[in-house]
């Protein structure tokens, strides 16, 4: 799958190319359908208000990050809908993913989630999150082993 | 320019932590050749270090297809439908170019909306007469209130506000000196004299025990109680009136100095010049031998005055005393 171009050079910037990538994020890390959308939105309006020549990609992941940590742990997971707003790939189980949110922190969700999911550019979750590289490929190489601990349990 | 010839050490070999932090770079293919060696060693060695691998390139692998994931159209066009909603409403109010006055106006407005708002749901009357409540008169006026309804048949007359709160009427019993409070029913074995033109009912006289409550009440805290047999006590009910009023005594309660309670019993509760007590009883004394009992009572009454409450009653009338429930008027 190609790599998401965020780089927005002009304001007013292309929402449609944002909801992809926030829809995503907010749906695999909160793991409910009404929420990822209010909070996509919430973050798109929030973009909107950023003076011009601000860099969208770097205060997306920034933005999104924050409500992210601030919202509530949803305790019920999705159960329904899904297939009505997100089109998951025939052969994906969600149990897997549903375990690994529960034995996962939340540091280490969000940097899978943008690094190997969303696939932004490392530079810009580094800017964003304000991480070094070694603390984000540590947290992504721990959540691949415990999401990998889950689906390699079921082979 | 020489070079120095360094000596070629032994490459040493990879320990196990190590290779386990460089497995995802390993997996992602960006290591340099001697590390990449280095890990592969590690991994042929280590049975642990290839589970790891494994857990890895799984987890890879459930990201690429986590990844794959798509968004219907009709969601993304609900995304920004709402969001375009929002915008636009505020993009249309244009709040910032609105003039100035106009402006304060509106907000002025809203304040003075939420001013009423506010005035109208919170119940300011309580608040206002939050510390009204532990006056312990207001609890005396819901006392009154609750006798007024028997009082309405007889009190209409009397317009004038009551000097005193009205309080029960007792039977100048001891039991009544020990306790004050509540009434307490006349004795029903009282038995009338016959050879006395005017008899006063027999009734058990004050104990020493009355004098073991007046410590406790303030002083000129005193009520003067009595009960009268009389015969013709519809002829003689109007003369002790007309001579309390000649002493200078003044209704206490809501109704009339020797109001007619019940048929007849005749109801005196009033207030008088200390010095006339001495006459007042030598007038009773002319009708009855009743005598009046000095009790304790809450109510404080002014320097040289004091208060009685006494029914004059007819002597054939002593026989259903039980059934009359002497009620304060």
């Amino acid at each position: 799958m190609e790599k998401v171009d965020l780089k927005l050079k002009n304001d007013p910037f292309d929402v449609k190319s944002l909801v992809r990538p926030l829809s995503l994020f907010f749906f695999f890390s909160l793991m409910n359908e009404t929420k990822s959308i209010h909070y996509t939105i919430k973050t798109i309006e929030k973009l909107k208000k950023l003076k011009p020549g601000s860099d969208i990609s770097k205060m997306m992941i920034k933005i999104a990050t924050e409500l992210c940590f601030k919202s509530d742990v949803t305790e019920v997971y999705i159960t329904k809908n899904v297939g009505e707003f997100w089109i998951l790939p025939l052969d994906l189980e969600l149990g897997p993913w549903k375990e690994f949110h529960k034995r996962i922190s939340k540091k280490e969700l969000i940097s899978l989630l943008w690094g190997l999911v969303i696939k932004v550019p490392e530079a810009d979750i580094l800017s964003a999150l304000d991480i070094s590289q070694g603390t984000h490929r540590y947290r992504v190489s721990s959540a691949l082993k415990e999401l990998g601990s889950n689906t390699f349990l079921l082979k | 320019m020489e070079f120095v010839k360094l000596k070629k050490n032994k490459s040493r070999e990879m320990s196990d932590f190590v290779a386990s932090h460089l497995l995802f770079e390993y997996a992602r293919n960006t290591l340099d050749a001697e590390r990449k060696k280095g890990v592969e060693k590690a991994l042929e060695a280590t049975p642990e270090l290839q589970n790891e691998f494994i857990k890895l390139i799984n987890g890879i692998q459930y990201c690429e297809k986590l990844s794959e994931t798509l968004i219907n159209d009709a969601a993304i066009k609900q995304i920004e439908l709402q969001s375009s909603q929002v915008n636009f409403i505020v993009s249309r109010l244009r709040w910032h170019q609105w003039p100035l006055g106009f402006r304060w106006l509106v907000e002025a407005g809203v304040v003075a909306l939420l001013l009423v708002v506010v005035l109208n749901v919170l119940p300011l009357n309580r608040i206002i007469h939050l510390n009204d409540g532990n006056d312990s008169q207001t609890v005396v006026a819901e006392v009154d209130r609750k006798r007024k309804l028997i009082l309405d048949e007889a009190s209409e007359s009397n317009v004038q506000a009551p000097d005193f709160a009205d309080e029960e009427v007792k039977q100048p019993t001891t039991l009544a000196v020990q306790n004050p409070v509540p009434p307490v029913k006349p004795k029903p074995d009282v038995v009338p004299i016959p050879a006395k033109p005017l008899v006063m009912a027999p009734q058990p006289m004050p104990t020493p025990q009355t004098t073991a409550a007046k410590p406790a009440s303030k002083s000129g805290a005193w009520i003067y109680r009595g009960q009268f047999l009389v015969t013709n006590a519809e002829a003689v009910s109007p003369k002790i009136k007309d001579k309390i009023k000649e002493l200078g005594g003044q209704k206490a309660g809501e109704v009339e100095i020797g109001w007619l309670k019940t048929p007849n019993v005749y109801y005196f509760h009033f207030t008088v010049p200390e010095a006339k007590l001495g006459e007042l009883e030598a007038l009773l004394k002319d009708y009855s031998v009743g005598k009046l009992v000095k009790e304790a009572h809450p109510r404080v009454m002014a320097d040289g005055i004091i208060r009685l409450l006494f029914t004059i009653e007819e002597k054939t009338a002593e026989v259903k005393m039980d059934t009359v429930v002497p009620d304060n008027k």
